[in-house]
């Protein structure tokens, strides 16, 4: 660490320098300047006194008692968050697959959507079904969201690490779930087109 | 706790046993628990911070050097989440006057557990509370956490000399408080 050498051109060191003194990270030439100026100085000596005295007086802080064993707490939070985060795993899982078939199957599907009216019958139960099948995606896609949102604030913040493999893998499987819903909209509107009544065969 | 048992302790839980991490807690609770009520200043949020830091360690357990000392780690990790808590100003409403004479309290109503907390005492811990926050994590950082100057700036993501600044004012109103 850089801190200004103290010569004899100066009236006095400066904070940095006093204050370097006393934690003893000058370098011994400087270090030995400070201790030659403190002899002739009562002013700064007088500072340097009132530090060493607030040093040993904080030496002195006797620690308050604990009353109570944090370990149960601790070991129950890590239980709750381990089954949380299972959870969430094969949540994932079960909509990356899900997502997978949408991709897959639904969203090549102009050509597919005009069997699907023959399968359900009504233009109406698909548009339903449709829009039940996007809120959910959607509302779990926002939940999602705000649970990733939480951990990234909760475990990245005191270390201020960068995004690892662990939170990539999650978010890159929203995005796949993003995805899926454009899908799923696009395919809505091409059903909607392919259905309006000037189209319909 | 010898450093090669922390290293061990911190080994087995990696390896996935959570009793090891139970006994981590065990011995550093106290000294936790004591940074956060020095950084905090009452009871009820030092207990939380600390619970909060003993698992959001467990989750960064992989970043944790196991060259170094488990404890100084894992203290300086709750002095920075306490750090963040007073930026954040999230602290707890409490009656400050009743809650910053609770080491006495504790000391007239356990008196077989609690330390007997001298009125020296007493005048030190007020002192600290009554520090702006950024020069009271200075004075933890460098006086009980014992960290230097550069590993305090990284710590607290500050500019060295704004680290420094702060210790310096910390030190120069912690002396002047004391002296009143």
């Amino acid at each position: 660490m850089v801190i200004e050498k103290f010569d004899s051109n100066q009236p006095h060191p400066n904070r940095d320098t006093l204050q370097g003194y006393l934690d003893q990270i000058l370098d011994p030439k400087n270090s030995q300047l400070v201790e030659e100026h403190l002899g002739s100085c009562s002013s700064c000596q007088e500072q340097i006194d009132s530090l060493e005295k607030l040093y040993l007086r904080l030496d002195t802080l006797v620690e308050i008692s604990l009353n109570k064993n944090f370990s149960q707490g601790v070991m129950e939070m890590i239980q709750d968050q381990k089954q949380v985060s299972r959870g969430i795993t094969w949540t994932l899982v079960i909509e990356a697959i899900t997502a997978g078939i949408i991709l897959g199957v639904i969203l090549p599907a102009p050509k597919l959507s005009i069997w699907i009216p023959r399968l359900v019958n009504t233009q109406l139960e698909i548009q339903i079904g449709l829009n039940i099948f996007l809120a959910q995606l959607f509302s779990q896609w926002m939940l999602w969201w705000a649970q990733l949102k939480f951990s990234f604030t909760q475990f990245t913040e005191p270390f201020q690490i960068p995004l690892d493999s662990s939170t990539i893998l999650p978010t890159a499987w929203i995005w796949i779930l993003l995805a899926a819903g454009l899908g799923l909209l696009i395919n809505g509107l091409l059903l909607r087109i392919n259905f309006s009544p000037g189209n319909e065969n | 706790m010898a450093v090669s048992g922390d290293q061990a302790l911190v080994k087995k839980v990696l390896s996935g046993d959570l009793d090891a991490y139970g006994e981590l807690v065990q011995i550093y609770q106290s000294s936790v628990f004591n940074v956060c009520y020095r950084v905090l200043g009452n009871r009820r949020d030092a207990e939380d911070l600390t619970q909060e830091a003993f698992l959001r360690a467990y989750n960064n357990l992989v970043s944790y050097d196991p060259g170094r000392p488990f404890g100084p780690w894992m203290r300086t990790l709750a002095a920075n989440l306490c750090y963040n808590k007073l930026n954040r100003r999230e602290l707890t409403q409490v009656d400050l006057e009743d809650e910053r004479d609770l080491p006495e309290k504790d000391a007239i109503q356990n008196p077989e557990k609690a330390l007997v907390i001298s009125q020296e005492n007493h005048k030190l811990y007020q002192a600290l509370w009554n520090l702006p926050h950024q020069y009271r994590i200075a004075v933890e950082l460098y006086h009980f956490q014992e960290l230097s100057y550069q590993e305090m700036a990284q710590t607290l993501n500050l500019p060295l000399n704004t680290v420094r600044s702060h210790l310096y004012r910390g030190r120069q109103k912690l002396a002047a408080l004391l002296e009143e």
